[in-house]
């Protein structure tokens, strides 16, 4: 019943709903700290964009897209626990910087990225239309890539990394479905998450087995 | 025959997920995976396309060279991993990825092979993390560079297919020459986009290395020159030419300089290997069939020398500890033939005489010499970076007393001084390849369109 429900909202929501949510989600991403709650809005993501597909391509491939963001969550989401089970252990010895971690950079650090992801965002679709897409999907496309990219260069642990690869591989996949319609190219995006998801598990779970990231080279 | 290609290694992979903590069944098996592999792209077998839902497939013979080239690497890099243990799950992962890489070089459907191209290319960065500490930053950090480039390489794509049924819509092409050039330039790691590279080497494992920095670039050149051909436009081969030729001797001369002021092993042979790759580049950009040709088997050659090298670092990592200017004390006396790996595979990437490395540069010095004499002066100089580097370490290791009391064990030493001869042949006895292939290569050679 729920599951019915959350369909029939997900397939009645514009184009230009979507893309609004998907701008909320990107900034709760960003701002959230904490690597479990974070997928949350990572999920969301996943759910807005399968009801983009579901509007651009084909209404039950929504389902598909929407079962490959659950499942990158739910295989990210044991990755966060150990992260943060492994963080609550070292934190309670006074040990947290031999994760190599940077001091926490605080709300208002990430608000402020936000808000330098949102004018880069502008710029670009400014300056740089993508053809043959509405001016919104462009945007969106571009902000989600943007705060992807940022959430790379401010994080110092390989999950976060990980959250903004995939939102910059969202904020791709936003838009190339609607220049490249066809299944096989929904299928293979999909794919692609799936691959890079497992990357990040398997980058996160050798940071925490390393035990030293902080060795790490420049 | 494309089909059980693709399925072969996939099928051996999913066999050795079970099996994945015996390393020495997954080694052998995966290896000989590989091996049939290369059997089948070697032997002649019929050009017809296939179509696949409508998809349709087809393996020209030098793509086929081309990807057995890279599998007979991977297979030996397997084989090394018998005794150097490279993680549990590497071996199920590198046949799932050359799966991949078959699939990408076979389709003709620019845009399903892109998508197919990124998917390759991300999992290839799984190959990097391990226990070792920077390990799995250091995949990160190619992780994140390599999803960026996979993206742009797919708008390109698209914006060259479309620029090619509407050519009235210059913006397209803007689009596609701005995006291929930044795709191609993170992916194959060039300067200024290499800062993913030596990190690949210091902390990476050697299948990584050979994956990153020998398959990949070799699947992107492929991609690129089929995708040359989907378009063209006035100015296209003096742009695409011009570019190249600028990136090699960039990245050629730079990657010298910044391997003199390593104080590691495994990144000096990084930049030595990055600078080698810009000879690569340059000879593409020349555009003659001669330079061309002198491209590819310069490919092989350095395909050849970067595992060597890379083996040798690996061994030395093991054996000493690690491998900085102080941890390399003694290693001649404890790892004789990983050192010898390490300066013969070195002393090829920077194109010293009498190894492989020299006998395809000599010819791309030459021709670049016809043009720009100056140029081709600065680059010869140039290369006695990396050479005065790997000479650095020599030294350190040949004249200082022994820290640590492990030795290497002789079958990865065997394994890296077979190579290093190979490497040692080639130079000495520049036509051995071409004796032993005889007109097979020669064929396969010729038919290299690059221009």
């Amino acid at each position: 019943m729920i599951w019915n429900a959350l369909f029939e909202t997900l397939s009645t929501l514009t184009v230009r709903q979507i893309v609004i949510g998907l701008a909320v989600v990107s900034v709760l991403l960003l701002v959230i700290e904490e690597r479990r709650l974070a997928l949350l809005p990572l999920l969301g993501q996943y759910l807005l964009l399968g009801s983009l597909v579901a509007a651009a391509v084909f209404s039950y491939i929504m389902l598909v897209r929407m079962a490959v963001g659950l499942a990158i969550c739910l295989m990210l989401y044991v990755s966060a626990q150990h992260v943060e089970h492994e963080m609550a252990r070292l934190s309670s010895r006074g040990l947290r910087n031999t994760l190599g971690l940077s001091s926490d950079v605080g709300t208002l650090f990430r608000l402020l990225t936000c808000v330098i992801g949102g004018m880069i965002a502008y710029g670009l679709w400014r300056n740089y239309p993508i053809p043959d897409l509405s001016p919104e999907l462009g945007l969106a496309s571009y902000w989600l890539m943007t705060i992807g990219l940022l959430m790379t260069l401010t994080s110092s642990d390989p999950l976060r990394m990980g959250y903004g690869v995939l939102t910059l591989l969202n904020g791709f996949s936003c838009f190339y479905i609607f220049i490249e319609r066809s299944l096989f190219v929904i299928g293979l995006l999909g794919f692609i998450d799936i691959v890079a998801a497992l990357a990040v598990v398997i980058g996160t779970e050798a940071w925490l087995l390393s035990g030293q990231p902080t060795k790490a080279a420049p | 025959m494309i089909l059980t290609l693709i399925a072969l290694p996939l099928v051996v992979a999913v066999l050795l997920l079970p099996l994945r903590r015996y390393r020495y069944i997954c080694a052998l098996l995966s290896a000989g995976a590989l091996a049939v592999l290369v059997a089948a792209l070697t032997a002649p077998a019929e050009t017809n396309a296939w179509l696949l839902f409508g998809r349709s497939l087809n393996l020209p013979a030098f793509e086929s060279m081309v990807l057995a080239a890279c599998f007979a690497l991977l297979a030996l890099t397997l084989l090394y991993s018998n005794w150097v243990p490279q993680g549990e799950q590497v071996y199920a992962t590198t046949l799932g990825i050359t799966a991949i890489f078959v699939a990408s070089t076979a389709l003709r459907n620019i845009a399903l092979a892109t998508l197919l191209l990124e998917a390759g290319i991300i999992a290839s960065a799984m190959l990097v993390p391990s226990e070792r500490p920077g390990a799995a930053l250091g995949g990160m950090r190619a992780l994140v560079l390599l999803a960026l480039a996979g993206p742009l390489l797919l708008v390109g794509a698209w914006a060259i297919e479309s620029y090619a049924s509407q050519p009235e819509r210059v913006q397209l092409l803007q689009t596609a020459v701005i995006t291929l050039t930044l795709g191609y330039g993170i992916a194959l790691g060039v300067v200024p986009f290499h800062v993913w590279l030596p990190a690949i080497y210091q902390h990476g494992r050697v299948l990584a290395v050979v994956m990153l920095h020998i398959v990949v670039p070799a699947m992107l050149l492929l991609h690129l020159g089929n995708l040359a051909q989907i378009a063209a436009w006035p100015g296209e081969q003096t742009y695409m030419l011009g570019l190249m030729s600028a990136t090699g001797v960039v990245t050629a001369i730079a990657g010298s300089i910044m391997a003199l002021t390593q104080r590691t092993v495994g990144r000096a042979i990084g930049y030595a290997a990055l600078a080698d790759f810009g000879i690569v580049l340059l000879a593409l950009g020349l555009g003659t069939p001669d330079s061309a040709r002198a491209a590819f088997l310069h490919m092989g050659y350095r395909g050849v020398a970067v595992m060597t090298a890379a083996m040798g670092v690996g061994v030395l990592q093991r054996v000493l500890g690690g491998d900085g200017v102080d941890d390399l004390r003694g290693a001649f006396r404890r790892a004789p033939l990983a050192m010898l790996g390490v300066m013969l595979g070195g002393l090829s990437l920077a194109g010293m005489p009498l190894t492989a490395g020299f006998t395809t540069r000599m010819t791309v010095y030459g021709l670049l010499a016809a043009e720009r004499p100056q140029l081709g002066l600065l680059l010869v100089a140039s290369s006695f970076g990396p050479a005065w580097a790997v000479a650095r370490y020599a030294l350190a290791a040949w004249v200082s007393t022994p820290s640590v009391e492990s030795r290497e064990r002789l079958a990865p030493g065997a394994l890296i001084a077979l190579l290093s001869l190979a490497l040692l042949a080639v130079g000495i006895w520049p036509d051995l390849v071409q004796s032993l292939a005889g007109p097979w290569l020669r064929t396969i050679l010729g038919s290299v369109v690059w221009q």
